[in-house]
């Protein structure tokens, strides 16, 4: 059985999803751009919790 | 919170709901001598299929607190609780570093608890007790938590036809009759049609609230940034600091709750489980989500609301969906049974899982090592009905002090997850240290619960307790010399020969 723990994009994904999916590197109170019609650091944030939905 | 609509309609929906309950645990039951074995009343003969498996999981880990919880918290917090998607999909990234294997040693092994594992692995006592009482303190509280809420949605929804201590007790025999029916099996196919009422539910107010607001998610972006630009903008240090924080509490935590363990035990194969899980890894957007977004477009809705308003905020917008038409009055009626299901599909889990861990890690184990099965499951049977009606006395007649004991629940549990996470690969993790990390870990917690402070700088106790724990487990682990015979013993432990196991 190959288990899942030996596959290293599921700690990558891993350290995505705890150290970059809460927006802590950009500036308190950001809100503009707007990204279809949401803030841009919650598209970031969508995006490192969407590389993670395959696990 | 008391809703407008309903009533006497919502009435014959909830008992037609607890008619098919109990006809679903008849059937799960029937001619099948559940009584006989605890493999099979407790984890449906270890033969639950994709489909069963999948929406068991799913039905327990979100419960009517998913949404009666989190909109409210979103319409406080605003988009930052976007952080309950990502604490649910980690809980599946948690349940992948281990449950492949567990499964294989569990099959070979013929584990029933969460405790089997412990016991079997560690070959302590002391280990084991210790991580009976917080697996079933965090167990005993979480059941609290769904019995008081069951109350407060059937008496809202009902417009207090059923009132509250009836609404209770009500369900709690409903939910006992089909789980001695047909136990673990009648647990996981009612929580098929749970999960599936819960989903369209969402789905529907999702639509409904949508209607109500009349624009698009930028319409509703811009109005917020121009009224409360702090609900919308990068949240604060502290804020992020939590937000990492929760996704380890909440991902570490619900994935070794005990009941979350035995659905990884009643998998029929390994591919069943990877397969649930994968599909598992989708829910939290399209489930806490969308209950976000929900929570969001309230905040255009009703703005001004305090915290004790904002806890009804989605009775509010389910009574103005209710009034636009009769489509939408009967869907929010059967979203209303939906929250309600999703707190049943939740206690019973954990009230099996409760049932289990005394009856056979309690009482097989310790007071009668000579019991059979059957006889187990009839003190699981007991076990379950006094342990409910006592949980019932103490939410009916909370004590004036120490009220803070009753909301420790995953940080206390959690302090298991070494015996799991590390145990299951490191061969050098040794008993004593497991015990002591455990006890100062759940000191930690318990303290900080205790007087006040749930976090430090963010983090919460449950956090700083485990980061103690691992770290007495590691080191102390490492200070004991291990001899090569220890080694080959957990390394036939843990081995992936599965013996004629089904992959």
């Amino acid at each position: 059985m190959k288990e899942p723990i030996q596959k290293k994009w599921i700690w990558v994904g891993f350290v995505l999803l705890i150290a970059f999916n809460a927006p802590w590197y950009l500036p308190e109170g950001m809100i503009e751009p707007y990204i279809l019609g949401i803030p841009f650091w919650l598209s970031l944030v969508s995006c490192f919790l969407s590389s993670c939905v395959p696990i | 919170m008391t809703l407008q609509f309903g009533g006497t309609d919502a009435l014959i929906i909830l008992s037609a709901y607890a008619v098919l309950m109990i006809v679903i645990g008849w059937l799960a039951g029937r001619g099948k001598k559940l009584g006989k074995s605890v493999g099979d009343y407790y984890l449906a003969g270890r033969n639950l299929g994709f489909i069963t498996l999948f929406f068991t999981l799913y039905a327990t880990q979100y419960s009517g607190n998913t949404i009666v919880g989190y909109a409210p918290t979103a319409y406080r917090e605003g988009f930052s609780w976007i952080q309950s998607v990502p604490f649910m999909t980690a809980i599946i990234g948690v349940y992948l570093i281990f449950a492949p294997r567990l499964y294989v040693i569990a099959k070979r092994a013929k584990f029933v608890t969460p405790t089997d594992w412990i016991s079997y692995r560690f070959e302590s006592k002391k280990v084991t007790i210790v991580a009976i009482l917080l697996m079933l303190w965090g167990l005993g509280n979480y059941l609290l938590e769904q019995l008081v809420a069951i109350g407060h949605a059937v008496s809202g929804l009902t417009g207090g036809a059923i009132p509250y201590g009836y609404a209770v007790i009500g369900f709690i025999l409903v939910m006992l009759i089909y789980e001695w029916l047909g136990g673990m099996r009648a647990v996981a196919l009612t929580d098929v049609l749970q999960g599936i009422i819960l989903l369209v539910g969402i789905i529907v107010v999702l639509i409904g609230a949508m209607t109500l607001a009349g624009g698009s998610l930028g319409n509703i972006s811009q109005s917020i940034a121009a009224t409360e630009p702090q609900k919308i903008g990068v949240p604060d240090l502290q804020t992020n600091i939590n937000w990492i924080s929760m996704i380890l509490l909440a991902g570490i935590g619900a994935a070794v709750y005990p009941h979350a363990v035995q659905r990884i035990y009643s998998a029929r194969s390994e591919r069943t489980l990877k397969r649930s899980f994968a599909r598992m890894a989708w829910m939290p957007p399209i489930t806490t989500g969308l209950v976000l977004v929900v929570g969001i477009i309230c905040i255009v809705l009703y703005p001004g609301m305090d915290t004790g308003e904002s806890e009804q905020v989605i009775g509010v917008l389910a009574n103005d969906i209710a009034s636009m038409n009769t489509f939408y009055y009967w869907m929010m009626i059967i979203f209303f049974g939906g929250i309600v299901g999703a707190i049943v599909s939740t206690a019973d889990s954990v009230l099996l899982s409760f049932s289990s861990m005394v009856s056979h890690d309690i009482y097989g184990k310790y007071i009668n090592p000579n019991a059979s099965d059957e006889r187990k499951v009839k003190v699981g049977k007991f076990v379950g009905v006094i342990v409910v009606f006592l949980l019932l006395w103490i939410a009916w007649n909370p004590p004036g002090t120490l009220y803070q004991i009753f909301v420790l629940k995953f940080e206390l549990l959690i302090q298991v997850a070494p015996c799991f996470l590390l145990g299951i690969y490191w061969k050098r993790l040794r008993s004593t240290p497991v015990f002591w990390g455990m006890v100062v870990g759940a000191a930690i917690a318990g303290l900080m619960t205790l007087t006040g402070n749930n976090t430090l700088y963010g983090i919460h106790g449950g956090i700083v307790g485990l980061a103690a724990n691992f770290t007495i487990c590691i080191i102390g682990s490492l200070i004991i010399p291990v001899s090569d015979s220890y080694r080959t013993k957990i390394k036939n432990k843990t081995s992936l020969e599965n013996n004629g196991v089904n992959m």
